[in-house]
């Protein structure tokens, strides 16, 4: 009889416990996400996505349980370079540097470092990757919000990740700026494979890009598959308000 | 007030060091200053100086050389403001007023056991023209020590300035980053404190650094720029303390605050002088509709008008469109799309294509 080997989830939960102050966020939830999936994280103001994300990036601790990315626990884990992070805003939007020196910050050091020419071209890709390449030279602070993003999430492929963790990158944006993001992370996720896992309370606009869906409440974890439909236009009246 | 002959100012050998001194230290205190700036630690010079002269009086009421009991100071402090900044990471400026409180609290107290006060009173507004072989020879040591770091760790130093949780991420050893850049800090604090001053060393840790982000156009360019603003106020303050007899540290000093505020002049002229421009031509900015008519309601350039609250704006939508049709452009074949599916989640679909929305696999 053959014997079935199950792919390695990209992000799995297993009986996951963890507190804040006696405030129990996660109570010996599990979760697991194939793959190659688009999942959008849903969940109250204050539920504990973004510390689902911080658990698995290892910032915090689980109290219980275990997380694992790509077969392999955080807690056990050495180099971070196979996921991508990108948060709600960029914690340092005024700071000196070009866009092409935020993607390059991203790019390997010590003995790994590549040549300054190699750094270049691979920044030029990325930024070319998210449609900022006639952006590369400027200023991040004289960056829009929505060009701002595309950078940071520029910074965060560059490094050709498996795993990509997006912490409401939409807030703030206006509607045209969050569906360029959403085709870019829908192509992004089609094209190349990368598994994201996006916190968002944009559940309606994101959900046609997605394939699963996994709210947060009271706790426990709950997941049920993406309702793909066409998305709606960003230019229509109704939905500029 | 006599003013000196400026042909003479360098055949003093007290000068000659006073210029290799004030160089080197105006080459290391912005890249040191260039980064805790960017960290929002600009206080940590004023912090780190101040517990150095507690070193000083320890140093002298212990009848060791004042510079090694400053530098032993400025390193605990520093690594004692790291420590109370990761207790409290969201008001990371406390732990530099706490180690400045102690310091001034610790130098107060010290020196009043301190002999002879015109030694500690030297380390207050430095003495860079009565230089000793030994300090000259620890500048020296310090300065290409601080240089060689800062170049081998260069890249790490600026992402760890721009965000220290991407760092980590980006495989970047935090805590020893940390650390060295600690030490570094410290030590050139201790030495520059003794050169410019006590006082005046956490303003030419900042000031330069103020000049360069208003000049440089990216990290690398404020890096370089607010080197030259240092060793251009090191010049021209030590040239005119030299002329007029006043005192080189406050000279210094001053000197970098006069060359801040041509910055800025220039700057802001500049910057009126590209907006014209910009107006006038205006072809390569998209959103160059809202110089013509500010005000104009739009969600897609809401940074740039306050009154945005409805949908987008036709020249915003085209600009849209037209990145959409690059992004489209390098993922789909000519006539086709690159894998076979005519849909993707970038770019416009075929029937689409004048809409120029993105569109998600239709399935997967």
């Amino acid at each position: 009889m053959p014997v079935q080997v199950l792919p390695i989830p990209a992000v799995s939960f297993d009986a996951v416990s963890f507190a804040y102050s006696g405030e129990p966020v996660l109570d010996a939830a599990s979760l697991l996400i194939p793959a190659g999936e688009f999942a959008l994280l849903t969940g109250e103001n204050g539920a504990g996505k973004s510390t689902m994300l911080r658990l698995i990036l290892h910032e915090v601790s689980v109290m219980s349980g275990c997380v694992s990315v790509f077969g392999k626990p955080v807690s056990s884990r050495t180099g971070w370079r196979d996921i991508g992070y990108l948060a709600q805003r960029a914690s340092n939007p005024n700071f000196p540097a070009s866009a092409t020196e935020v993607v390059e910050m991203n790019l390997p050091y010590g003995r790994a470092r590549l040549s300054h020419r190699a750094a270049r071209d691979a920044a030029a890709q990325a930024l070319s990757e998210v449609g900022m390449s006639h952006c590369a030279g400027r200023l991040i602070s004289g960056l829009s919000g929505g060009q701002l993003q595309r950078v940071m999430l520029a910074r965060a492929l560059v490094s050709h990740p498996r795993l990509l963790l997006l912490d409401e990158p939409t807030g703030g944006l206006d509607a045209v700026s969050r569906r360029a993001l959403y085709g870019t992370l829908g192509k992004l996720n089609e094209r190349d494979g990368v598994t994201i896992l996006m916190v968002t309370h944009d559940i309606g606009e994101a959900e046609p890009f997605s394939t699963m869906v996994v709210r947060l409440q009271s706790g426990q974890l709950e997941t049920r598959g993406a309702q793909r439909r066409e998305p709606e236009d960003p230019r229509k009246p109704e939905v500029r308000a | 007030m006599t003013v000196l002959p400026l042909s003479s100012m360098l055949t003093y050998a007290f000068m000659q060091r006073a210029f290799i001194v004030g160089l080197l230290l105006a080459l290391i205190i912005p890249c040191i200053g260039t980064v805790t700036v960017l960290r929002r630690l600009s206080m940590i010079g004023d912090a780190l100086s101040h517990v150095s002269l507690a070193g000083v009086a320890a140093g002298l009421v212990a009848g060791v050389n004042p510079v090694v009991g400053s530098i032993i100071a400025c390193v605990v402090a520093g690594f004692s403001v790291d420590w109370i900044r990761r207790r409290i990471p969201h008001y990371s400026e406390i732990s530099i007023a706490i180690v400045l409180s102690v310091g001034v609290g610790l130098a107060g107290v010290l020196s009043g056991f301190v002999k002879n006060a015109a030694d500690f009173n030297s380390f207050l507004f430095g003495s860079i023209v009565a230089i000793s072989d030994f300090e000259l020879r620890l500048v020296v040591v310090v300065s290409l020590a601080v240089m060689l770091v800062f170049g081998i760790l260069y890249r790490q130093l600026m992402s760890l300035a721009f965000d220290e949780q991407l760092a980590r991420l980006s495989g970047v050893s935090v805590n020893v980053i940390n650390v060295i850049f600690t030490v570094l800090t410290a030590l050139t604090v201790a030495v520059a404190a003794r050169t410019v001053g006590a006082l005046i060393v956490s303003s030419m840790l900042v000031v330069p650094v103020a000049a360069g982000m208003q000049t440089g156009r990216s990290y690398r360019q404020t890096v370089i720029w607010s080197t030259v603003y240092a060793v251009l106020s090191t010049v021209v303050g030590l040239t005119t303390a030299y002329l007029f007899g006043l005192k080189p540290g406050g000279t210094m000093v001053l000197s970098a605050v006069a060359l801040l505020i041509v910055v800025f002049a220039v700057e802001r002229a500049r910057a009126r002088l590209g907006r014209r421009k910009a107006m006038g031509e205006g072809r390569d900015d998209p959103l160059r509709h809202h110089h013509e008519s500010p005000g104009e309601p739009c969600v897609a350039c809401v940074h740039l008008t306050e009154d945005a609250e409805e949908g987008a704006c036709d020249p915003c939508l085209q600009w849209v469109d037209a990145s959409l049709s690059e992004e489209a452009a390098g993922y789909h074949s000519p006539g086709g799309h690159a894998d076979g599916e005519d849909t993707c989640a970038a770019a416009p679909r075929g029937d689409e294509a004048d809409d120029g929305q993105a569109t998600p696999p239709a399935s997967r």
